[in-house]
């Protein structure tokens, strides 16, 4: 009997559907927003004292702070992309005010698809180095709703040609410096479409 | 002459069977030693920043001496314009390309790079310090241990 007591009274007063949710970012997404339902389980009521998301980049949002008995509640989560890729995974800390059970965590991932693998990014010369092409390869990852336009160069001191891989979605970016003698910076934009939308990838070059 | 019965527990000793068998156990050794390598993989994969190290600035100070260190500043941009370490260039993932330019411009070959986020728990720093190094093939690249709030408590 003691043993049940104690046990009610160390478990957590917030039930959550679930504390780990996984998403997938579509092509062009900007935000992920994801809600992860509760109920207070206890006997008494329950106050949400802070949320810690441990990024600008993620924003919590909670209709209320304190929770009746048996009363249902919902925190919004929401991830702003930028310009991240890969796999994304954040950790929400919540406090509350009941001493069984005084944190709380939840987990969001977010798997941002990379549509364009550009490697490498920067393409360097040392100053008096022979006049030599680099290479960048370029690879489309979803070839059949993407492609790749002509290449432009912001400095005349380098030129940049654009050649089609052996396989679709494969290119090869070669770029040749006209002159090592001096620093110089620029960048090679790529004009690019996925899944309908304009978009440019750059690559750096610089003698230095 | 009546066949020898044969014994079905009887262990056969010839020199074919024995062969036979050390070439089965071999083949069965190595599938296991196969599938707990790919289940460590999986369940284990390396560190994908293996190559960006943690440095504290204590380090900072003996590791690098009489080099120029490049300070990135992976806070938020509003953070950056507040207040920054002397010589910071700004490098988030809020904005990847817009401060990959201003890095590149500030980067030289052999150069240390050491990028800082707010503090201990944020991973900001970890992330920026990965991506340079994969997508850049930047090599000397760190993340500051404590960020931000370890140069600002350091006594000066």
């Amino acid at each position: 009997m003691a043993l049940s007591a104690s046990s009610a009274a160390a478990a957590a007063p917030l039930v959550w559907e679930q504390t780990d949710r996984s998403v997938v970012a579509t092509p062009g997404q900007e935000t992920a927003t994801v809600v992860y339902a509760f109920h207070n389980a206890s006997d008494h009521p329950v106050q949400i004292t802070s949320i810690n998301t441990g990024c600008v980049c993620t924003s919590a949002e909670l209709a209320k702070d304190s929770y009746a008995p048996g009363e249902k509640g919902e925190l919004k989560i929401q991830f702003t992309l930028g310009d991240r890729v890969g796999r994304q995974e954040r950790l929400i800390h919540l406090a509350t005010n009941d001493p069984a059970s005084p944190t709380v965590m939840v987990r969001l991932v977010v798997d941002i698809p990379e549509l364009a693998v550009v490697r490498p990014r920067l393409l360097f010369w040392k100053v008096g180095d022979a006049l030599e092409s680099k290479t960048a390869e370029i690879v489309l990852t979803q070839p059949e709703h993407s492609e790749v336009l002509e290449p432009k160069s912001t400095s005349a001191a380098f030129t940049a040609k654009l050649t089609a891989g052996a396989r679709p979605g494969l290119y090869r970016l070669e770029i040749t410096p006209t002159s090592t003698a001096e620093t110089v910076h620029g960048v090679v934009h790529l004009p690019a479409v996925f899944h309908g939308k304009s978009r440019t990838l750059s690559v750096f070059v610089a003698v230095k | 002459m009546a066949p020898a019965s044969r014994d079905p527990t009887a262990v056969d000793r010839s020199g074919p069977g024995l062969f036979r068998r050390a070439i089965a156990q071999a083949g069965l050794l190595l599938l296991a030693a196969v599938v707990a390598a790919v289940v460590t993989a999986w369940f284990h994969p390396p560190p994908p920043e293996a190559n960006a190290r943690e440095i504290t600035l204590a380090q900072t100070r003996t590791d690098f001496v009489g080099e120029k260190i490049l300070w990135v500043d992976a806070r938020p941009s509003a953070a950056f314009s507040q207040e920054h370490i002397p010589g910071a260039v700004w490098l988030s993932e809020e904005a990847w390309d817009t401060g990959l330019a201003g890095f590149v411009e500030a980067w030289t070959p052999g150069r240390p790079v050491i990028v800082y986020c707010g503090s201990t728990s944020c991973g900001a720093s970890r992330s920026v310090a990965r991506r340079l190094m994969r997508e850049l093939s930047v090599t000397g690249v760190f993340y500051l241990h404590g960020g931000w709030q370890s140069w600002k408590e350091e006594p000066r």
